[in-house]
């Protein structure tokens, strides 16, 4: 025997079946959720869009395109800055490397191991993840406060 | 036979490689449904606009960042989905930001309405939707995506599903609680309309 609160889901899906519709029929309760769907469906659904709404998105791509190349730019100086950063830590590296002691080594014995070919989604060290996993690790638009994906 | 239209997924791929058709084909695309998701939480068309603009930037900018980490093939990159779920947060920032709808905006009143109803009735109406737009964006997280995606984006529960990664039936539990929780709160909001959510 289904419970209230599957007729109340069956009737979300607009699924009106003679079984729902027998159940309905006897069930106070559920006429009640029935008319307080209704109810907030209505009150929430917005008026079709105005003519000055459709208007808005007339030019809509050269804008957005506009905007995503704003917002290149600092990512490309950002990125510039990082590569320089790099470089320097390079150099900084290589400098200390030529004029360290170097310490005198003796090989005894040479022992031979299997080579390993790195994947090449392994070159870059970072784990392959499903499309979802990649999204709400790196990209969730600016999340409310004490909100988690 | 005419060629089959590219996917999403496909075409998001060919901007990042520097196809610019590809991004306007996407916008395109998708302009109307991410229009309809954010203008309950805007109060002018042009700040609904300019929701709209900043959800498919930020789409783009997570394609960007994630397509070299995905196992799939970049054209497996779920662009609607991603674009959806951020115009849905974005607008439910918007009301965080800038602490609005105490009182509903005139201005998207005069600009909205039918030429017919009366001053009062347009009013009246502003007010509840007024109300009604605190109520949806105090829902908790999830049931609010699921709610604006239904009743506002206008899919189905399947397709709700998909988008949120979730199964269906969850989808259509977090609706249905969404419809007795806002049934409680704007009752209350009605009772007292300057309280705050």
């Amino acid at each position: 025997m289904k419970t209230c609160e599957e007729y109340e889901l069956a009737l979300l899906g607009g699924q009106r079946t003679a079984d729902v519709n027998d159940h309905l029929a006897g069930c106070p309760a559920c006429q009640a959720f029935e008319r307080d769907l209704g109810l907030v469906v209505a009150r929430s659904s917005l008026p079709a869009p105005t003519d000055a709404e459709r208007a808005a998105l007339e030019g809509l791509v050269e804008s957005t395109w506009s905007e995503w190349q704003r917002s290149a730019r600092p990512r490309r100086s950002w990125v510039g800055y990082a590569a320089a950063a790099g470089s320097g830590a390079l150099l900084a590296t290589a400098g200390f490397w030529t004029t360290r002691p170097v310490r005198e080594v003796v090989v005894e014995r040479v022992v031979e191991r299997p080579v390993v070919v790195a994947s090449a989604a392994g070159a870059e060290n970072e784990p392959n993840l499903t499309a979802d996993e990649v999204f709400f690790e790196v990209m969730w638009p600016d999340l409310p406060e004490g909100e988690t994906p | 036979m005419p060629a089959q239209p590219r996917t999403d997924g496909a075409l998001c791929a060919a901007f990042l490689t520097g196809d610019k058709d590809a991004f306007g084909e996407l916008v395109r695309r998708h302009q109307e449904q991410v229009f309809r998701l954010v203008r309950r939480y805007a109060s002018t068309p042009d700040e609904a606009r300019e929701l709209t603009q900043r959800a498919f930037v930020q789409a783009f900018e997570a394609a960007r960042r994630t397509m070299p980490r995905l196992v799939a093939s970049p054209g497996d990159v779920p662009f609607r989905a991603w674009l959806l779920r951020i115009a849905v947060n974005l607008g439910k920032n918007q009301v965080r930001d800038e602490g609005r709808w105490k009182r509903a905006p005139l201005g998207a009143v005069d600009e909205r309405s039918s030429p017919t109803p009366s001053a009062h009735e347009q009013l009246e109406r502003a007010q509840a939707e007024a109300l009604t737009r605190r109520a949806v964006s105090a829902l908790p997280r999830r049931q609010r995506e699921v709610f604006t995606l239904r009743i506002d984006g206008g899919l189905p529960f399947a397709e709700i599903a998909s988008t949120l990664g979730i199964s269906e039936g969850n989808a259509k539990s977090h609706f249905h609680y969404a419809v007795k929780r806002l049934r409680d709160e704007v009752s209350a909001l009605a009772r007292d309309p300057g309280g705050t959510p």
